[in-house]
């Protein structure tokens, strides 16, 4: 075999991977934009789907629902999360590695398990559902995905910044203003990022904990009972786009390149 | 006098649960000396400037700085900075920024601090790096920034943990040239943790040397490599012969015992009590005391057998067999004679002025890396 053609198998494979994953989303890419209704056969260009989707007043309630309990939940979760991931990265107590592998738990769980135990505390405390119930439901899994990057940086980090910053006469408050936030500033922005994305797309829990009040997976499902409108399409491709906006933004700021603290030195 | 001594121990312990880090150590150090902790890892060294830092409470026993007791004062509230052996500059800010945090933190603006952010750059030589960011420094740089930053705000001391241990060795010998000349020039009390004797020896005033958490000897360069107070300091600095002898009754003022059927007398014992005759002794002298086929007249000249010579460059260490054990000795490459071979015998010399007797029992704290260790 030549030099050329060498790996050759391997990579027509790595394509047909590539090609299965994204090729769906092509499509749903491409028929947002046709006139026809039906799978087969495109023909024309049209925007009209979308110009429907706009006139869709509870679709629209529904996109600003999700934002909302996404924003919500992201805000509660870095509150949180941050909170948990210094608790356990400082204090020493029993069952600290337990609980450590046990952190993503809430997260890795199926979403219809942490749905109906929601649901059942909730009911057995009397709580009707509303936006509250949601949101209780998205802060559940979204806490551990950021107590989990939080607490991988601060043990990356080591214990040692926080002890100069002491010894330089940095009071606690101060260092973890000037000190211990900067240097965890991209991993929280990476968290959040993937937390939205998380709460963004989540559908199973707020399913079982939503009443009238829907979140746009929610409402999107519904629509799916009526058959494939192509307002379903045009909704996708544009949650599509948001998505691998939100995915390259957090590329960024979480992993390996952020470890080089890229920081603007300002001119002073 | 208390406002003499810049720091004071005062049996100061440590113990995280019935692991003994550090016990009982009592020292005063002086304003302006260079004082070195030395001891193999685990020795407690480091702990014990963590201590004084702040950043570890001491289980027992009062830290005074200045006079005050700060064993309940935050590191925050403590006028002495450590530089730590990874440097722990913030990674997100300038030469610049990382110097002036401990002014900021005291409320001055970065303006009013640039006069003496100017001046410290100039004392460690790094002008014209104010704008790097610490990861765009070398090792020695940032080493240097570290110092720069801990010495901005004038502490009463500063706090160096094993802070050349991450260079390579040449650069090592021209940082520890330079953390004097600076000590010299700014007349701050520096504490030294190292576990290298060289270090220890060429740059402190004095030295105290620990092992597994126990201070065995506090004294200056010469006081330690010459009257080793333990077997231990003994053989952790500088390079010693450890002969197993028997105790002889004493003739006349100094101690005596028998290596291999040969009498030796000692200027020093570190034995206590009335020794009893025939009692196992550690007959100690440094291999380049050892005088080999010398003209110069010795109180005990005895014989051995060469089993290994070994050329070092300046010198060759010829180790010879005394009656069942070895004894290893300098010579300086000056000096040699080349008569001397593997297997020919070689006449050692021996002065009671050089021999320490240690007792047998701190045989088991010598540390020694000989070819039998290895």
């Amino acid at each position: 075999m030549s030099r050329r053609n060498r790996g050759i198998g391997l990579k027509a494979y790595g394509f047909l991977v590539y090609f299965f994953l994204y090729f769906p989303l092509i499509v749903v890419l491409l028929f947002s934009f046709s006139p026809t209704k039906t799978i087969v056969g495109i023909s024309g260009f049209t925007l009209k789907w979308y110009q429907e989707l706009f006139r869709d007043q509870n679709l629209l309630a529904a996109f600003l629902h999700t934002i909302s309990i996404g924003a919500a939940a992201v805000g509660i979760a870095v509150v949180l999360g941050m909170a948990g991931a210094f608790f356990v990265s400082r204090v020493h107590f029993p069952g600290k590695s337990v609980f450590r592998t046990l952190v993503l738990l809430p997260y890795i769980l199926p979403g219809i398990l942490m749905g109906i135990s929601l649901l059942v505390v909730i009911k057995a405390l009397n709580i009707p559902l509303s936006p509250l119930t949601v949101l209780l439901g998205h802060v559940s899994f979204t806490v551990p995905v950021v107590m989990f990057q939080i607490m991988s940086r601060i043990a990356r980090m080591g214990p040692n910044y926080q002890s100069a910053a002491m010894d330089l006469g940095a009071n606690p408050v101060q260092t973890f203003w000037y000190v211990t936030l900067p240097m965890i500033r991209t991993a929280l922005i990476g968290a959040s990022l993937l937390a939205f994305t998380v709460s963004f797309d989540e559908i199973v829990i707020s399913y079982f904990l939503t009443g009238t009040w829907m979140t746009l997976p929610v409402y999107i499902y519904g629509m799916m009972r009526y058959g494939l409108s192509p307002k379903v399409y045009a909704i996708s491709a544009i949650i599509l786009c948001l998505s691998l906006a939100l995915v390259m933004l957090m590329s960024r700021y979480t992993g390996r390149s952020a470890d080089v603290y890229r920081v603007r030195s300002r001119q002073d | 006098m208390a406002e003499e001594n810049a720091i004071e121990l005062r049996g100061v312990k440590k113990a995280w649960g019935d692991v003994v880090a550090v016990q009982s150590f009592d020292v005063e150090i002086r304003k302006g000396e260079f004082f070195s902790l030395l001891g193999p890892s685990g020795c407690g060294k480091t702990t014990t400037l963590r201590m004084i830092a702040g950043l570890e409470e001491p289980t027992e026993g009062q830290i005074l700085l200045e006079g005050h007791d700060v064993v309940r004062v935050p590191p925050y509230r403590r006028n002495v900075h450590t530089v730590f052996q990874d440097y722990a500059l913030f990674p997100h800010m300038t030469v610049n920024k990382n110097i002036w945090f401990p002014l900021k933190m005291r409320g001055i603006s970065l303006s009013d601090a640039g006069q003496r952010i100017d001046r410290v750059l100039r004392l460690v030589n790094m002008e014209g790096y104010e704008r790097r960011l610490p990861q765009q420094l070398s090792g020695g740089q940032r080493q240097r920034i570290a110092l720069a930053r801990s010495l901005v705000d004038e502490p009463a001391a500063l706090l160096l943990d094993e802070p050349l241990g991450a260079l390579d060795f040449k650069l090592r010998g021209a940082m520890q040239k330079v953390l004097k000349d600076i000590q010299r020039n700014v007349g701050i009390t520096f504490i030294y943790v190292t576990h290298d004797q060289t270090e220890a020896l060429t740059m402190s005033d004095r030295i105290a040397v620990m092992k597994s958490g126990r201070v065995h000897q506090i004294g200056t360069p010469d006081e330690i490599y010459s009257r080793p107070a333990t077997a231990f300091v003994a053989s952790f600095i500088g390079e010693m012969n450890f002969l197993h002898g028997r105790r002889l009754q004493a003739q006349g003022e100094m101690p005596q015992a028998e290596v291999g059927g040969h009498r030796f007398r000692a200027s020093r014992s570190t034995i206590t009590g009335t020794p009893g005759s025939g009692d196992e002794v550690l007959v100690c002298i440094r291999t380049e005391r050892v005088q080999v086929n010398s003209h110069r007249g010795t109180d005990h000249e005895v014989e051995g057998t060469v089993r290994r010579i070994v050329y070092r460059g300046t010198d060759y260490e010829l180790t010879c067999d005394l009656a069942g054990q070895e004894v290893r000795a300098v010579v300086s490459a000056v000096d040699w004679n080349p008569e001397l071979r593997v297997g020919t015998q070689a006449r050692l010399g021996f002065n009671a002025a050089d021999i320490t007797f240690f007792p047998q029992a701190e045989e088991k704290e010598i540390v020694q890396y000989t070819t039998e260790a290895v």
